[in-house]
């Protein structure tokens, strides 16, 4: 069979392989061939070597600030939204009234598009500030903190189905054979639930280490990075270099290569880590 | 209304004049039925243009008067001192407190003006549609006036409005003849054709500088008159030379450092310490 | 199991505790309903009251929200984008999933690669490239967005098509090409049908995606032509010079949350069911 598939290589592949082409092979290459040159079209680059790579990490770059930053709002969401997550998951799994209702109210903020979550949110922290006469932009801990609060009325209620899913494949008999052996419910939860759902705790840290990691749109319609790009986050920073100054082209692609990096050693890490503890069902 | 500092806006020539009649509006605010002499000083992200271009270009109109020059590679910020004088006039006796400025947007101002929520705000004749615009407005076109930006510079009494030019038609070096000819025929029917005059003057409000429009070809909207009626005065125009300003980025941090000076997170030092450092900077990146 | 009076109790608050939960989770969505129909003015003085009859101003903010953004047309064009993408994505990724799965050899190889590998690369490291490409392969179009999407998104999609076919045995498969199909009609006929439920999930990871994605609308279509899409709107209501409506951005965000929110509620077991199916292949 696998003869006569290979003649219909055409029409299986190559659409999928030309679109992949054109959005990312060749734009992934040219970027990386770029962030070697100085350049404000494709086409005028002129090659440097090492110098893009060098002024990325320049005082007023602010691309450590902006990794710091980011470093900071990853941690603190990652596990904010996983305990959260992980909590509500097992309150619904306890067979509560109205489960539905509320895993329906709880994962709809998911839904909800980056800018647009982005500007309600600031609109709803600004109210809350003038009461204390003061502004989001006015502090960059508040854009912090707004950030955190966002991400996880956003991807709290993703997790949960998660980890939802994950808890109900729990095998009761084992849940039955500790209370047998006399374990309280905290036990069973670190004991049992814990290791069976390690697979679930793997997707979700990877799934938010890697969107809180990557956001770009939150970020820029709540604070735009104000005051003075202290709550800027690395792909604005990216962002900003490219179109928000003239001339820094070249730098903003390398900048973009270091935060692929980044991000590409941070997910695998994660993923061997967590993997190596799950159990086989 | 009585004990008041001047009885006219003619009076007020100067700085120091401007100063002591706002700071005693500001106090006598609740019995002049306003919530503060000044609109709220827009600083949002984005918002801010009022302050980092046209305010900031007194300062640097008046450097580059003192060296002759038309542009500078470095700026000193000579008149740093006199930018802060009018800034903290305006933020400290505003509708609203300093720290609030940085969720205010320029529409926010313009409503507090048409409002009847202040009595000055800062912004040029293009301004006018914001103002007749707003629902509510309490504003009626005879009480609308401009009055100088006065920062205490010296010869200041005879300083006029700040006019110029920050748009340029331009034709595209890098395209066909065809389409280069095409430009010019457009630009030459805009500012000639009655048609396109028309759109000129009363579509879009221009206060056309070409020769091919008569005395009578002129926006009608009051702030519009007023500036007419500063020119012809005899008064001498502050140009607007923020055309040479380095860059947009520059622009922004200058807006952005206003922000923090606002917050109480920087001292003024600070910010003309920004405006100084940033100039340079943004000349020597964006040297050709 | 039968609950003993005790855990009663403990569920009784621990469901207090969820609709206190809940309330806060929805505020946000009520707090922009409520300020949509207040006059555009008294919205920062005074935000988290209801409208009274000085500052009620009906539906002034949704018709000059309307007419500013052209959101309705936005809404158009996220609608065709979106489904023709998802279309085109689970058309022609799970065809080229089930030949990189069936078809052995280090070329099939390199290429499932390839796409797990476009998974982590984030968006800013080929923005500009990819912007310039588009530009100069006349992409700047809704049907070029698409083919932009596809090719974006090919990665995640053939993953985890590539993932389900592994598990389906290869015996109906061969059994039919015995009988006389060609590999296309053994494709729609017998094998298509089995991955629908993968199809369904990658549909729908493609589409909560597409229609949120505000950078590459943004950077490729812009917001000088007529085929934005409505994060592309929405941004332009707040980045405009000079002219902020406060009411009308309230409007627009609560016009642009409702077709969610319907789609949501009315394919929501298909959505949750689909989430966790994609978590799980992960």
């Amino acid at each position: 069979m696998e003869k006569t598939l290979k003649r219909y290589f055409v029409i299986f592949t190559v659409p999928t392989i030309i679109a992949f082409a054109f959005a990312f092979i060749i734009p992934f290459a040219q970027g990386l061939y770029l962030s070697f040159c100085n350049f404000s079209t494709v086409k005028n680059a002129k090659w440097v070597g090492l110098e893009n790579y060098k002024l990325a990490f320049a005082e007023n770059q602010g691309f450590t600030s902006a990794l710091l930053f980011t470093v900071g709002f990853t941690i603190i969401a990652v596990i904010s939204i996983n305990l959260l997550a992980f909590t509500l998951a097992l309150a619904l799994t306890r067979k509560i009234k109205g489960t539905n209702i509320f895993r329906t109210v709880f994962f709809m903020p998911n839904l909800i598009g980056g800018i647009v979550l982005g500007y309600t949110w600031q609109q709803m922290i600004n109210a809350i500030l003038y009461q204390f006469e003061t502004t989001i932009v006015s502090n960059a801990k508040y854009g912090f903190w707004g950030l955190v609060i966002l991400m996880n009325w956003q991807m709290m209620g993703y997790m949960m189905i998660i980890y939802i899913a994950g808890l109900q494949n729990v095998p009761t008999e084992l849940i039955e054979a500790a209370k047998i052996d006399g374990a309280t419910s905290w036990q069973t939860l670190i004991k049992v639930k814990l290791p069976m759902v390690m697979s679930s705790i793997t997707i979700c840290m990877f799934l938010t280490l890697s969107n809180s990691f990557k956001l770009f749109d939150q970020n820029k319609a709540l604070t735009n990075g104000a005051p003075m790009n202290k709550t800027q986050m690395l792909a604005l920073n990216i962002y900003d270099t490219f179109y928000g100054k003239t001339g820094y082209e070249g730098v903003g692609q390398a900048k973009a290569v270091v935060f692929f990096i980044i991000v590409a050693a941070v997910a695998l890490i994660q993923l061997t880590a967590t993997r190596s503890r799950e159990v086989e069902q | 209304m009585d004990g008041a500092v001047a009885k006219s806006v003619d009076e007020i020539n100067s700085f120091d004049t401007l100063k002591a009649v706002v700071e005693d509006m500001q106090a006598k605010k609740d019995d002049l039925g306003i919530d503060g002499v000044f609109a709220s000083t827009s600083l949002l992200p984005g918002e801010d243009w009022r302050w980092q271009t046209h305010l900031a270009n007194i300062p640097v109109y008046y450097e580059l008067k003192d060296k002759g020059v038309s542009d500078t590679a470095e700026l000193e910020f000579t008149y740093g001192e006199n930018f802060k004088n009018i800034f903290d006039l305006y933020i400290n006796n505003s509708t609203c407190a300093p720290t609030l400025l940085g969720s205010k947007s320029v529409t926010d101002s313009m409503a507090e003006f048409a409002l009847g929520q202040c009595a000055m705000v800062q912004n040029g004749n293009w301004g006018w549609g914001q103002i007749s615009g707003v629902e509510g407005n309490v504003v009626a076109e005879e009480n609308v006036k401009f009055m100088p930006i006065y920062v205490g510079a010296p010869g200041e009494a005879n300083q006029g409005l700040c006019t110029g030019t920050e748009n340029f038609w331009c034709v595209n070096s890098q395209t066909s003849e065809a389409n280069q000819k095409a430009t010019l025929d457009f630009v030459n029917w805009m500012i000639s054709s009655d048609a396109g005059k028309d759109y000129m003057v009363n579509a879009l409000g221009n206060a056309a500088p070409f020769s091919t429009f008569g005395d009578d070809e002129k926006p009608q909207d009051p702030l519009a008159k007023e500036m007419y009626a500063y020119m012809e005065g005899g008064k001498t125009a502050v140009s607007w030379n923020f055309t040479i300003f380095p860059s947009q980025d520059f622009k922004d941090d200058f807006g952005a450092a206003l922000l923090e000076y606002c917050n109480g997170n920087m001292t003024w030092e600070d910010v003309a310490d920004t405006v100084v450092t940033r100039w340079a900077e943004e000349k020597a990146a964006t040297a050709q | 199991m039968i609950q003993n009076k005790q855990t009663k109790t403990t569920n009784g608050i621990i469901a207090a505790i969820l609709v206190v939960v809940a309330i806060a989770v929805l505020y946000p969505l009520f707090f922009i309903l409520n300020n949509s129909f207040k006059g555009k003015f008294f919205i920062s003085k005074d935000p988290f009251s209801l409208p009274t009859s000085e500052t009620f101003s009906g539906i002034t903010n949704y018709v000059n929200g309307l007419i500013k953004t052209g959101l309705l047309s936005a809404i158009g064009w996220s609608f065709f984008i979106t489904i023709l993408s998802v279309v085109l994505i689970i058309l022609f990724t799970s065809m080229t999933a089930y030949y990189i799965t069936r078809v052995k050899g280090k070329l099939t190889q390199g290429l499932y690669y390839m796409f797990v590998f476009s998974m982590i690369v984030p968006f800013q490291m080929v923005m500009f490239t990819m912007s310039s490409l588009a530009d100069t392969f006349h992409l700047k179009n809704p049907v070029g967005m698409c083919v932009l999407y596809l090719g974006f998104g090919a990665g995640q999609a053939v993953f985890m098509f590539a993932g389900f076919i592994k598990s389906v045995p290869i015996d109906i498969e061969e059994a039919a090409m015995i009988d006389g199909c060609t590999p296309l009609q053994n494709y729609f006929k017998v094998v298509f049908p089995i991955l629908k439920p993968t199809a369904i999930t990658v549909a729908i990871l493609e589409a909560m995606w597409i229609w949120n994605d505000f950078l590459l609308p943004y950077l490729v279509i812009g917001i000088s032509t007529k085929y934005k899409t409505i994060p592309v709107v929405v941004q332009m209501l707040v980045g405009s010079n000079g002219n902020k409506d406060m009411g009308a951005l309230m409007a627009m965000l609560v016009l642009s949350i409702i077709p969610i929110i319907i789609f949501y509620l009315s394919c929501q077991k298909y959505i949750i069911e689909g989430v966790v199916a994609g978590a799980v292949k992960g």
